[in-house]
């Protein structure tokens, strides 16, 4: 007992010890040890008294805070069975918890699903918006006999313009034209969504000597350049692109649709080439075609930058059924765009 | 282990509703934690049933002291513990009595330091100083130590308050 307390030569149980004792906490060999000490000391005999009159006052009184009465308990069975039914109830949580959970997986997985239709759609549909956003131009075909009628839009139609007229065809040319599509994303878009069903004379619409490609808006842009000679505010009927071999930007050739019911050619190439057409258009058939005043347009250049070279010379000219003076302001009308 | 179970659960369940009274000064709601103190071992099945069943409800009775704390209703709990109806073996003036007493201990257990009377407590529901050394954190030769200062200091308490009453009562 190496804690006991010394006074005077004589070793004393300390208070904690005592109720150590008294509590019953200390081994056999220290209660056989403190018992000895009780016998022959007199001082702890009265401290072990105190004690364990602390010790039973403090039993007492607690015993009085004790509740008054406490119900028996229940059986044990009942305890059992409520567990069992808290187990169950918890069990049902989980199951329901776990079919919520599935059930709001298959909702976000049939949600993300409709959300995301549009990117497995966008890449298909890019071209069916385009065509929607497209304009269908119907087959021209130049019908064999008789005089045709000619009918335009009339949101396009000049008011003093006739709706109609007649026109006798010398020659019946078998041509049909294919179909061409003119996209609404090109600059005079306004002007490209009329749709325009001509039955025109050969003097206008006649297959030009050669070999031609019709592209639309878009291709002929790609072909070309964005600066397509055209005239302004005119709907555009075909585009007719021959290529160069040596590297040259083509010959360009866009029919549109004058007011008057005539058809427009604005021809845009290499010096020689549109020269050789003009003169050819002009010669050919009853001489009703005429060509503007040829101008000179953007040339060719060979290189890039500092280093470009000239190339060739380009001019532009208008063709059509017209008085020479209108072609001319036409024409200048794309001069001055130009 | 439910057989075990159910002979401490015989043996003990008084003693831990008297333990759970003193922390939550409500029979019934001592009664109703005690039961679910034993339904909560048969769920965890510990090795050491005793010891966990009192740490068990400790843990319960200071979550319903915070509660009631929350709801301010502790203070009601203390003043106002229900009395039984029925007391056919007390007369009126041994049931005053009892309930000067009661409130005195009660008075005098709140002066204690938690430690001490959480080691008190334990003791007088029946632990053994290795129990309450294992639930309370102490050394085991700190649980006499504990249990001496928290004797004295509650009858001191409790004769000091005791003395304050009577002298109020003659004066």
């Amino acid at each position: 007992m190496t804690g006991w307390m010394q006074e005077n030569d004589a070793r004393h149980i300390p208070e904690d010890e005592l109720h150590a004792y008294l509590d019953q906490a200390l081994s056999r060999s220290q209660c056989v040890e403190i018992e000895c000490h009780l016998a022959e000391c007199r001082r702890c005999q009265i401290d072990r008294d105190l004690a364990a009159a602390a010790r039973d006052r403090t039993t007492a009184l607690l015993a009085e805070s004790a509740p008054r009465r406490i119900h028996a308990p229940p059986p044990f069975a009942t305890l059992v069975a409520r567990h069992e039914a808290q187990v169950t109830a918890r069990r049902t949580w989980i199951v329901r918890a776990r079919r919520i959970g599935l059930a709001a997986a298959v909702l976000a997985a049939v949600g993300a699903g409709w959300l995301s239709r549009g990117w497995f759609q966008s890449g298909p549909s890019a071209p069916a918006t385009v065509a929607q956003n497209s304009i269908e131009v119907p087959q021209r075909t130049l019908v064999a006999a008789g005089p045709v009628q000619l009918v335009v839009d009339s949101a396009k139609v000049n008011p003093d313009t006739p709706r109609s007229e007649s026109l006798q065809p010398a020659v019946v040319p078998a041509v049909v034209r294919t179909s061409t599509r003119l996209a609404r994303q090109a600059p005079d878009a306004a002007q490209l969504n009329a749709e325009v069903t001509v039955l025109s004379s050969d003097e206008e619409t006649a297959a030009l000597p050669g070999l031609w490609y019709q592209l639309d808006w878009q291709q002929a842009q790609a072909e070309t350049g964005d600066n397509l000679a055209r005239i302004e505010g005119l709907p555009i009927l075909d585009i007719q692109v021959q290529r160069a071999s040596n590297g040259e930007r083509p010959l360009v050739v866009i029919s549109q649709k004058h007011p008057s019911g005539r058809v427009i050619r604005t021809v845009e190439g290499p010096i020689d080439r549109v020269q050789d057409l003009v003169d050819r258009e002009a010669a050919r058939g009853s001489g009703l075609v005429k060509a503007s005043v040829p101008s000179l347009t953007q040339p060719d250049y060979l290189g890039d930058g500092t280093t470009a070279t000239r190339r060739g010379l380009r001019i532009l000219a208008v063709l059509g059924a017209m008085a020479p003076d209108s072609l001319n302001a036409l024409a200048k009308s794309i001069e001055r765009r130009q | 282990m439910t057989d075990e179970l159910e002979r401490l659960y015989k043996t003990t369940y008084t003693a831990v509703v008297r333990f759970l009274y003193r922390k939550v000064w409500d029979a019934d709601r001592a009664e109703d934690l005690a039961q679910e103190v034993f339904i909560r071992a048969m769920a965890h099945r510990p090795e050491k049933p005793r010891a966990w069943v009192f740490a068990v409800a400790a843990n319960l009775a200071r979550d319903e002291a915070r509660a009631a704390v929350r709801r301010k209703k502790h203070l009601t709990l203390l003043t106002n513990d229900p009395l039984p109806m029925s007391t056919p073996d007390l007369s009126a003036d041994e049931v005053m009595e009892y309930d000067e007493r009661k409130a005195g201990v009660t008075e005098a257990l709140e002066t204690l330091s938690a430690r001490d009377r959480e080691v008190l407590l334990l003791w007088d529901a029946g632990m053994s100083y290795p129990e309450i050394a294992e639930q309370t954190g102490l050394a085991v030769g700190a649980i006499g130590t504990t249990l001496a200062r928290a004797r004295k200091r509650l009858l001191d308490a409790y004769d000091r308050m005791d003395a304050g009453k009577r002298r109020a009562a003659h004066s």
